[in-house]
């Protein structure tokens, strides 16, 4: 396992119970009346406070995965438990529950609520559960500071850049306190240097409270950061080691530089 | 209901005012529309009954007479000889003055010394020098403080009044100031006088209009004794049953204006449908995103629904004030009609009422939930996960199109049972319409999805590719057009039943006087309102008849009365068949043998006269009328169709009239002419001759037609602004509803010009699309429609009024509808259309 | 007792007419404004056209039993003390009166038009179970409705009516449970008051009224009063009044006696009160002997002296009640007492007309009082 840098400190080591584990569980879509098997009784389990990414390309599945993670989707079959608890038996208002205080997901395309400001879009999942706003302001504001963004509280999301919105997300997603975070391609719509600056946060932010975090990406830039890998395609999801990722890259270097020499001599 | 949630949905609103705006408009229509029409409906009754309250007073009882009112002798007797107490001698007419143009006031002649137990706003208004004015000068008058203001008159003054032929001046001898609110309204168009004034001012010289009566415990006399002194002819009557029969004719006619408007709270139900919708529809995925976030379904709905109220409270609020000013026109055009029609109103005051606010307001709210129910199940049931799939919103339609269309035919079937029920209830009637147009909303999709299908072929060849896109996109996005189409649709088809109906109407009595006014010329007496019975001396006929062109002459003697047994009704006796065919209904003898049977002492009832009191068109009926003479039974000879009015009218032969009530004066004369005179002409003579004295009003076979027709569409006038309201309605509906439709497929259009559609090339598959929405919607409605005019036309206005009516359909109208139809939807597709060919491909392209 | 709905609508302003025209000024009207309407539409141009009691005249009868018209007022005031057989008592009361609200004759375009106000009071005072019953009624003079002819005699308002010949009168005036049915015969001759039938009230010239006495008639008939029927006989006393003129504003109201002897005498006295306390010296009086004899009293002719009084509950006027009268001709002290106290006509102006009883030693008898302007607390 490698150990994950950030700030010059090193991590306390964490007990490495399963907070999440899958049995058996299968997801098919109707796509226009022809079933699309998208995951195929997979069994796995997500160990708590680690770092996990689910590697894949587009429609692999990963992002089903996480959305049956986080309650959004449910399965065909099989059970999920998260914590202790089956969610796959939940109701739709145990699930809705369960979104809200237990889940903080983090979107491609930042999903902020464009006619509430920054800060009510953060203290929004508090607020549904009927919290006071001023109760949880206090707690919002100083996440929102950690991520630099305290002055751009009263904003409005549309006046915010691409990154500045995806922060607010990371904070959204933390303000209430989750068991699980899940990110699904958080860089996939921010250029080099922004989506790198967001990553940093968002495993900052994750790991020094302690949450477990899935992320979901088809791109490797957070590999030195993972503590587990998956791969997720053709309905079956199972851990890889960094190295195999690596000798995957390694070969496609290879085989792409041959056909270079290839087209120059031609 | 969160209010965080409430905060970003207002806050969505606020952004996209346009939309706010045409919620808060179709809200604000609806309601305006329901409320102007209940203000008008209780305002008209409050005048009516506070005009009536203020002519009887406490009466329990009254005594009244036929033709020429009661003769003063009876008066007399009752008081002096039998000393019938409490009781006060009453004569009612109506004058015209020259202020305010011509306004027309009724003038009531009491006994000062007898009025305290009746109208305390006389005795308690007339001091001892206002007595003496009123008895010792002749034609002074009292009026109230609100009307001598509005006249512009004090104590002292003098005001022209006219009752054809005579003029008078009248001087104010006093004001009437009563304390209490009610009585002060409801003396609005009313003049007080002198009871011996009030016979030289009306020409009633020895007769009464009525004798008041108060019989409570306390009275000398009781009911039956007093009928034992009365002579045959006179009767006792409680006031109640005057004013009551009045008001059941003044009640259907309302009752058509509330269903009318109540249709246009349903256009404009559409449209708050279509626009709470296009607003769930913009905020599809956030809703996708605030449910993955953990709001619950409930708090979803909630906050669409709640938004809805606000901006429904705001609509009615702007609806109840815009109500307020449409009653105000709309009382006038009532009460016109029902002067016309029924009575003369000369108060017209508006009254505001709580229960037309509260109407309204509730009416308002309620409707606009209702119609946001349906979005908000859809905003409710947005699911996590569509942020990233488009679940199938047709799939759900598919799913649940078979019970649409159970129900729909469901309630076609419920429509038609209570529409041939044979029961007389109009507002059951008007449910089963509403039933009826419900129930083919409901019927559209499937209709649809059938008719896109094999209407491909044609598009395709006629429009192309284009076309046939056109075709495939309105059976994919049925869930959207269907609305569109319904609400276009409804308002059309209401359009042409309408009219239809109307038109059918129209004809009906355009035929009906062709047939029925056989004479060239006609004398009346003025319509000064009706219930009044004056009459001219026999001798009118005479100097008709010396006219050189006139080759012979008919009598008719026309009286509105009111009786217990018959309501609210007309005498006519005439000496002669003026009609070149009359239309009967049924004869007992035979059409030919009719006129005879008449001369012999039977009758013929109108059309709404049977219909309305029940008499069936078979041998064997008769009428039982008070005559001069006592209460006589007359056989029925026939029943024919009468379009003038609804009253109902019995048909007496002249000699029969005479011989059986003591009435000697004539109300008409229809001359006949030489077969080469010109009856322009000769009416322009006889006007010249009779008609300065504004005693007669001369007119021409022709001009009486025309007069007729005018009130006919007088009566009518409302009926446009509710049409040209549905219009706008259902226009504004259609385009939000493409807007809607245009912008779920945003995607398909991005994708559409980033393949190489062109800018007119977009404008023309769009509208290519509304435009097949639109004659869609015409072609429906025009079915649809003529159902529609075929239950206005032989239920509703049978059970309203009892006329039988031929169904006249003009194509022209029919093509007219259809246009507005094509053309709403063109129109309303005009805008989306632009904006889409505008739009770049990569935007559309881009999952926002 | 009185019923609600005969209560003349017009707040009394046109009693206080006949108040103030009759003998006195009455402004003890609640309604000080309407009586000075009244008393304005009285004075100066309302009284022009009208004839004026200047001097005497001759009078004829029975045409002067009949209506003046051309006069602005006039009555016919009856009353009288009745005995069923038993003893029982009753007073009655029964007045028609005209007032002429406009000088012109009216052109009858129709029954209705008149220039005549008529009004009519009756009561009925029940002395045995001192009770009090009183009406009215108003209508204009319009024939068929109310009016006063000579020929035959006849003087009605609406359903009252008293009429037959100037020597024998029948009256029928019923209203409630309550009804007078009394035939009256003429025992004397009618006696001219004042200065042959001219009567001064005030020192203006015209000011004056033409007035006549019907001093003993002899009644016979029935009473109903509260349903039950009386047969009674007594006698009565006629009033007969008509006049324009409007009193000075300093005469108050005054008292008048008709007082009847069992000798077959009778005596009539008034006297004017002034405001100031004292008494008007044109007050004046009549003796009448069994015979027909007449002798008129001049106000230093005798003296009224009320003895008590009575306050009425209804409305706090205090009404002198019981009086001596001290007739000096006759040297004798009448002493007057009201067989009931209350016997107060509550209409909207106050006047009290009662039965009452004289005892004067040799003169003894019944009588009627009338006291007018009192009430101005």
């Amino acid at each position: 396992m490698n150990d994950v840098q950030h700030n010059g400190e090193i991590p306390p080591v964490r007990s490495a119970q399963d907070l999440v584990h899958m049995e058996h569980v299968s997801r098919t879509y109707m796509q226009s009346g022809t079933p699309q098997p998208v995951l195929d009784r997979c069994t796995l389990s997500f160990a708590e406070g680690r770092v996990h990414v689910l590697l894949g390309r587009s429609g692999s599945g990963k992002s089903t995965l996480l959305n049956l993670l986080g309650g959004i989707d449910a399965a065909d079959s099989g059970t999920i438990t998260v914590a202790g608890r089956d969610i796959t038996s939940m109701t739709e208002s145990e699930l809705t529950l369960y979104r809200r205080r237990d889940i903080g997901t983090v979107f491609q395309f930042f999903h902020l609520i464009p006619t509430l400001t920054v800060l009510e879009n953060v203290t929004l999942p508090r607020e549904l559960d009927g919290a006071d706003l001023a109760a949880s302001r206090q707690s919002a504001l100083a996440l929102l500071q950690r991520v630099g963004l305290d002055d751009k509280a009263d904003s409005l999301p549309e006046t915010l850049s691409g990154g500045e919105q995806q922060r607010v997300a990371i904070v959204r997603a933390l303000a209430h306190d989750p068991l699980l975070v899940l990110a699904d391609e958080p860089t996939g719509n921010l250029d080099g240097t922004t989506g790198e600056t967001v990553l940093r946060l968002l495993l900052e932010l994750t790991l020094d409270a302690g949450k477990t975090l899935i992320v979901a990406t088809h791109s490797h830039d957070i590999l030195p950061y993972a503590d587990h890998v998956y791969e997720v395609g053709d309905g079956s999801v199972r851990e890889i080691s960094i190295d195999e990722v690596l000798q995957h890259e390694q070969e496609l270097q290879r085989k792409t530089r041959r056909k270079q020499q290839e087209l120059r001599r031609s | 209901m969160n209010r965080a949630l409430l905060r970003s949905g207002l806050r969505y609103h606020r952004r996209h005012p346009l939309q706010a705006a045409l919620l808060v408009l179709g809200v604000a229509l609806g309601v305006a529309v329901v409320v102007g029409i209940d203000i008008a409906n209780v305002s008209a009754d409050r005048s009516f009954r506070s005009s009536t309250n203020s002519l009887t007073g406490a009466a329990t009882h009254q005594i009244i007479g036929n033709a020429q009112g009661i003769p003063d002798s009876v008066f007399f007797r009752l008081r002096s000889e039998e000393g019938v107490r409490p009781s006060a001698p009453v004569i009612e007419g109506i004058v015209q003055t020259d202020r305010e143009g011509g306004r027309t006031l009724r003038l009531l002649g009491i006994d000062p010394f007898s009025e305290a137990p009746f109208r305390s706003y006389v005795a308690e208004g007339v001091d001892f020098t206002v007595l003496q004015r009123l008895l010792t000068q002749p034609h002074t008058i009292l009026l109230s403080a609100d009307l001598a203001k509005d006249l512009q008159l004090n104590a002292g003054d003098t005001l022209a009044l006219t009752r054809p032929p005579l003029r008078f001046a009248a001087v104010v001898a006093g004001i009437l100031q009563p304390e209490e609110e009610f009585t002060r309204r409801s003396l609005g168009g009313m003049l007080v006088t002198d009871i011996a004034s009030a016979q030289e001012m009306l020409g009633m010289q020895g007769y009464l209009s009525r004798i008041d009566l108060l019989l409570d415990g306390a009275a000398t006399h009781d009911a039956p004794e007093i009928e034992a002194m009365l002579p045959a002819g006179l009767l006792l009557q409680r006031p109640e049953s005057r004013s009551s029969a009045i008001m059941s004719m003044t009640d259907a006619f309302s009752l058509n204006l509330t269903a009318l408007s109540l249709l246009a709270l349903i256009v404009g139900m559409f449209l708050i449908y279509d626009t709470v919708s296009f607003s769930v529809v913009r905020r599809r995925e956030q809703f996708g995103i605030l449910r993955a976030i953990g709001a619950s379904r409930k708090q979803i709905a909630a906050m669409v629904l709640t938004e809805t109220a606000v901006l429904a409270t705001v609509g009615s609020a702007a609806g109840l004030i815009l109500g307020i000013l449409l009653g105000y026109g709309a009382l006038n055009m009532v009460s016109q009609t029902i002067s016309d029609l029924y009575t003369t109103m000369t108060v017209t005051d508006v009254t505001v009422s709580a229960g037309s606010l509260a109407k309204g307001i509730f009416l308002g709210i309620g409707a606009s939930l209702l119609a946001a129910m349906a979005p908000a199940r859809e905003a409710m049931s947005s699911n996590p996960a569509g942020v990233m799939r488009r679940m199938g919103l047709e799939d759900r339609l598919q799913h649940i199109l078979p019970a649409l269309t159970m129900t729909g035919l469901g309630l076609l079937v419920l429509s038609s049972l209570l529409l041939l029920l044979p029961h007389k209830r109009v507002d059951l009637s008007f449910a089963s319409v509403l039933l009826f147009l419900l129930g083919v909303s409901l019927l559209i999709p499937a209709t649809l999805r059938i008719v896109m299908r094999r209407s491909l072929p044609l598009l395709r060849f006629l429009f192309g590719t284009i076309g046939a896109m056109a075709a495939r996109s309105i059976s994919r996005a049925l869930s959207r057009t269907t609305v569109a189409i319904a609400a276009l649709m409804i308002a059309v088809s209401v359009i042409v039943g309408v009219n239809t109906m109307i038109g059918s109407f129209r004809h009906t009595v355009v035929n009906w006087l062709s047939t029925t006014l056989g004479a060239d010329v006609f004398v009346t007496i003025p319509f000064t309102g009706a219930g009044q019975n004056e009459g001219t001396d026999v001798a009118l006929e005479q100097r008709i008849l010396s006219h050189p062109d006139v080759s012979r002459t008919a009598t008719a003697r026309t009286l509105s009365l009111i009786s217990d047994r018959y309501g609210m009704h007309q005498l006519v006796a005439v000496s002669d068949d003026i009609a070149s065919e009359r239309p009967y209904k049924w004869t007992r003898d035979g059409a030919e043998n009719t006129w005879e049977a008449l001369r012999n002492g039977a009758v013929l009832l109108s059309e709404p006269f049977a219909y309305r009191n029940g008499i069936p068109a078979e041998p064997g009926q008769s009428v039982s009328l008070h005559t001069d003479s006592g209460l006589r039974q007359f056989p029925v000879a026939g029943i024919y169709l009468d379009y003038s009015s609804d009253k109902g009218t019995v048909l007496i032969d002249d000699a029969v009239y005479r011989r059986y009530w003591s009435d000697r004066k004539i109300s008409s004369v229809a001359a006949f002419l030489h077969p080469s005179a010109n009856p322009d002409r000769v009416a322009e003579e006889l006007r010249a001759q009779l008609g300065t004295e504004g005693l007669f009003v001369v007119q021409s076979n022709r001009g009486l037609r025309d007069a007729a027709l005018d009130i006919f569409d007088r009566t009518f006038t409302i009926t446009i602004a509710l049409q040209l309201l549905a219009v706008i309605v259902a226009f504004t509906g259609v385009f939000s509803t493409l807007m809607a439709l245009q912008l779920e497929r945003s995607r398909e259009i991005g994708t559409l010009r980033a393949t190489g559609m062109s800018r007119s090339q977009m404008i023309r598959y769009i509208l290519t699309e509304t435009g097949v929405l639109g004659i869609w919607s015409g072609l429906l409605a025009l079915p649809v429609g003529l159902i529609m005019a075929l239950i206005l036309i032989f239920v509703i206005n049978l059970r309203s009024f009892g006329w039988t009516l031929q169904l006249h359909v003009q194509p022209v109208q029919l093509l007219e509808a259809f246009l507005v139809a094509v053309l709403a939807a063109l129109l309303a597709g005009l805008y989306p259309a632009i904006r889409y060919g505008r739009v770049k491909p990569s935007e559309a392209l881009r999952v926002e | 007792m009185l019923s609600n709905r005969n209560i003349f609508p017009f707040r009394g302003i046109v009693l206080i007419l006949i108040m103030a025209i009759g003998t006195g000024c009455a402004t003890n009207s609640e309604d000080d404004e309407s009586a000075s309407t009244a008393l304005a539409a009285l004075s100066g141009a309302d009284t022009t056209g009208y004839a004026r009691a200047h001097e005497p005249r001759s009078f004829a009868f029975p045409a002067d039993d009949g209506p003046h018209p051309e006069f602005k007022t006039e009555w016919w005031y009856w009353t009288g003390n009745l005995f069923t057989e038993e003893g029982r008592r009753f007073g009655y009361q029964f007045t028609v009166f005209r007032n002429a609200l406009a000088p012109d004759t009216v052109l009858q375009t129709n029954a209705w038009r008149s220039n005549q106000l008529y009004f009519a009071h009756m009561a009925i005072s029940d002395i045995q179970s001192e009770s009090f019953h009183a009406f009215e009624r108003f209508s204009r003079g319009s024939p068929a409705l109310a009016g006063a002819q000579a020929h035959p005699f006849r003087v009605w308002v609406e359903d009252w009516i008293a009429g037959g010949a100037s020597d024998s009168v029948r009256i029928v005036a019923a209203d409630g449970s309550s009804k007078l049915d009394l035939l009256l015969h003429a025992e004397k001759p009618a006696v001219l008051q004042g200065n042959d039938g001219l009567s001064r009230k005030s020192s203006a010239p015209g000011n004056a009224s033409y007035y006549y006495s019907r001093t003993r008639l002899g009644t016979t008939g029935q009473l109903i009063v509260d349903g039950k029927t009386f047969s009674v006989s007594g006698t009565s006393w006629l009033d007969r009044e008509w006049s324009t003129s409007v009193l000075a504003e300093y005469q108050e109201g005054w008292d008048w006696f008709a007082l009847q002897f069992d000798d077959e005498s009778e005596l009539m006295l008034y006297q004017l009160r002034l405001k100031d306390g004292t008494i008007d010296s044109l007050s004046s009086g009549m003796l009448v002997e069994p015979d027909g004899r007449t002798r008129t009293l001049h106000s230093s002719d005798f003296r009224i002296e009320p003895t008590g009084d009575w306050t009425s509950p209804e409305t706090g006027i205090r009404w002198p009640s019981g009086w001596l009268l001290h007739v000096h001709p006759w040297d004798v002290t009448l002493r007057v007492t009201p067989a009931q106290k209350n016997q107060e006509m509550p209409t909207s102006i106050r006047y009290w007309e009662g039965a009452v009883d004289v005892d004067g030693g040799s003169k003894n008898g019944v009588g009627y009082v009338e006291l007018t302007g009192y009430g101005t607390n």
